[in-house]
């Protein structure tokens, strides 16, 4: 046998060059995001005005107060929202194609965009006050999923397969318990589908508030975990083999993608695709690794929802389209895409 | 002795059909066993409950150590499992596979230390691997993939090495020089090795001792020369031999049934029929 090779030969990381290029990418959505709107402010006056909020800069950017209402109160906070939407979404779709190893799942898979949708709907047509519509989204999209494991649990077995089968059997459920509510209540059918289609926009900081510290701990316990996500490639019995504990990673890491997506889903409501667009993006350029595909994920995703919605904000200007229509229109032919491409791993 | 292996009384069931049952097996430390048996007999399922991997009753203790008391990490300290169909995941290279190998010994956060990395790159150079090393392992040949799974196992240095069917699709020539390999290394480390073999003269080639399974419950045992007589491989497999015992060692050749040329064991070579 040969002796060892040197340099020796090193195990994937995630490479600075990457993590630069998504960086930019979310420093770009970000001054774009808060440079388009009906009022004119320039990108100088924009770069001048996030640093005139930092402590011991003392520049001024001359902007008036009316325009610097509007940025502080409007475009930033919607801007952050849809960053931290988009990268919850993303990292929590690439965690769950690593815990049930199929290229085409994602948090909604277990019953979370039903459940929430049941929660908000049953909220507005309650006629409860619109700050009690996103806690009530929460609790449904948290109770469908454990409900969703509860039932896995009843048949027998803690597989990914059968849990992805309860997760269908309660999504149908809920979505025919809504369509029940709905066609009850038809006059706040407007109301509830302009949550169902999903939008970013925000009454100021209020929603990033709510979303800060789901997101915070979620995305830290999934980034946390992405070498794991790595040895569950192999299988359960081989990753058992090689030291991890399937089902207590499993739990852990669906736990903190769905506490992340069910808060994502009830401050923005049902956004689809981002969470199977971005990872497979991020895999085809970066490799399938999960130790880069989920930081990559978070970035790429936080800067993919921002585009999207100025997308949803001037494709039918001044109309604005639903920002869940915009990430359908792309996702559809895209999860056919993947759908040709992994046929394999399915 | 930490590369023991105690086996006692290990009944498996699947789908509520015992296919192991009242099974006791003893391995000494630095001992290669082989498990021989007819497809069926139960060679893969002893193996992965030896490794932690089934639900099963009875004791299987590595070390002197139950395996139910152990952590996964604890246990993956101990034992390491060349599966008789490894999962390659699609677009991992050879260094990051084998780099799983080193799980065990990596911190909380994961980060691996020089000694994991040089850990992996022995292994892929030891197994031949190092021009494949910064290759996707799907894209090797069977043979090669075979190896990468084999350099994992020994990445994980472990006292104990379970393998099933590890070289299968492997040619002779690197099938004896992986195989030589694995025993240098059992014999200078002490490894203890267990391994599901169906190639009889492989078998009788490499272990100290065989183990013949049939229906889930061992029919024979002990060494090659006393396992593997035309008797017993006819009563167990259904098949006719003729086995050969020379300076090289026993050596097992199928025989065609119907062969004419076949004479009952009559032949002018040191044949036992």
């Amino acid at each position: 046998m040969t002796a060892v090779r040197t340099p020796l030969v090193k195990p994937t990381r995630l490479a600075w060059p990457a993590l630069a290029v998504v960086g930019a990418l979310v420093a770009a959505a970000l001054v774009v995001g808060a440079l388009v709107g009906p009022a004119d402010i320039g990108v100088g006056q924009v770069l001048t005005e996030i640093l005139s909020r930092i402590p011991g800069v003392g520049i001024e950017s001359g902007l008036s107060e009316i325009q610097q209402d509007i940025l502080w109160s409007w475009r930033f906070p919607r801007v952050v929202l849809g960053m931290m939407v988009g990268g919850t979404l993303a990292i929590s779709g690439a965690s769950y194609q690593g815990v049930f190893r199929n290229p085409l799942a994602d948090p909604y898979l277990l019953g979370i965009a039903a459940g929430a949708a049941l929660g908000a709907t049953l909220a507005i047509v309650s006629g409860l006050p619109a700050a009690l519509v996103v806690p009530a989204a929460f609790v449904g999209g948290i109770g469908a999923v454990v409900a969703t494991f509860t039932l896995g649990r009843t048949m027998g077995d803690r597989s990914a397969t059968t849990l992805i089968l309860a997760g269908v059997a309660m999504a149908s459920f809920f979505t025919a318990l809504t369509t029940f509510v709905q066609q009850r209540n038809s006059e706040t059918l407007r109301e509830v589908f302009a949550w169902i289609l999903g939008r970013l926009s925000t009454s100021g900081w209020t929603e990033v508030a709510l979303l800060a510290p789901y997101a915070a701990v979620s995305i830290a316990v999934m980034l946390s975990y992405r070498r794991v996500l790595d040895m569950l490639t192999v299988g359960d019995d081989e990753a058992a083999s090689l030291g991890v504990d399937v089902n207590r990673v499993r739990t852990i890491v669906v736990i903190a993608a769905t506490a992340g997506t069910a808060a994502a889903v009830a401050v923005s409501g049902l956004i689809a695709f981002v969470g199977i667009i971005v990872p497979h993006a991020v895999r085809l350029v970066a490799g399938t690794s999960y130790r880069v595909v989920l930081p990559l994920s978070l970035f790429a995703g936080a800067a993919f929802l921002v585009a999207a919605d100025l997308a949803a904000r001037n494709v039918m200007a001044p109309a604005e389209l639903p920002i869940g229509v915009v990430t359908s229109f792309l996702g559809a032919p895209f999860f056919v895409l993947v759908l040709r491409t992994s046929r394999r791993s399915l | 002795m930490i590369g023991t292996v105690e086996i006692r009384e290990l009944t498996v069931r699947r789908s509520g059909r015992p296919v192991v049952h009242g099974l006791d097996l003893a391995v000494d430390r630095g001992e290669w066993v082989g498990l021989i048996g007819p497809n069926g007999a139960g060679k893969s399922t002893v193996l992965e409950a030896a490794a932690g991997l089934l639900d099963s009753s009875g004791a299987v203790e590595i070390g002197g150590k139950s395996m139910r008391s152990l952590s996964p990490i604890e246990r993956a300290k101990r034992v390491s499992l060349v599966p008789q169909s490894p999962v390659i995941p699609p677009g991992m290279s050879v260094i990051d596979y084998v780099m799983l190998g080193r799980n065990p010994y990596l911190g909380r956060f994961g980060v691996e230390s020089p000694d994991d990395v040089l850990a992996a790159n022995v292994a892929i150079a030891d197994l031949d691997l190092g021009p494949f090393a910064s290759k996707r392992v799907e894209d090797l040949s069977g043979g090669e993939r075979q190896r990468v799974v084999i350099a994992r196992a020994l990445a994980q240095a472990c006292p104990v090495l379970l393998l099933d069917e590890p070289t299968s699709a492997l040619d002779v020539g690197v099938r004896m020089g992986v195989l030589d390999h694995i025993d240098a290394i059992r014999r200078s480390c002490g490894l203890t090795v267990i391994s599901a073999v169906h190639d009889l003269t492989l078998a009788a080639q490499f272990c100290d001792r065989l183990v013949m399974l049939a229906g889930g419950s061992i029919v024979a045992e002990g060494s090659a020369e006393g396992v593997l007589t035309p008797d017993t491989i006819r009563r167990h497999y259904g098949a006719r031999v003729r086995v050969i015992s020379d300076d090289d060692g026993v050596i097992v050749i199928p025989i065609r049934a119907g062969d004419s040329r076949e004479d009952g064991g009559s032949g002018r070579m040191a044949s036992r029929i």
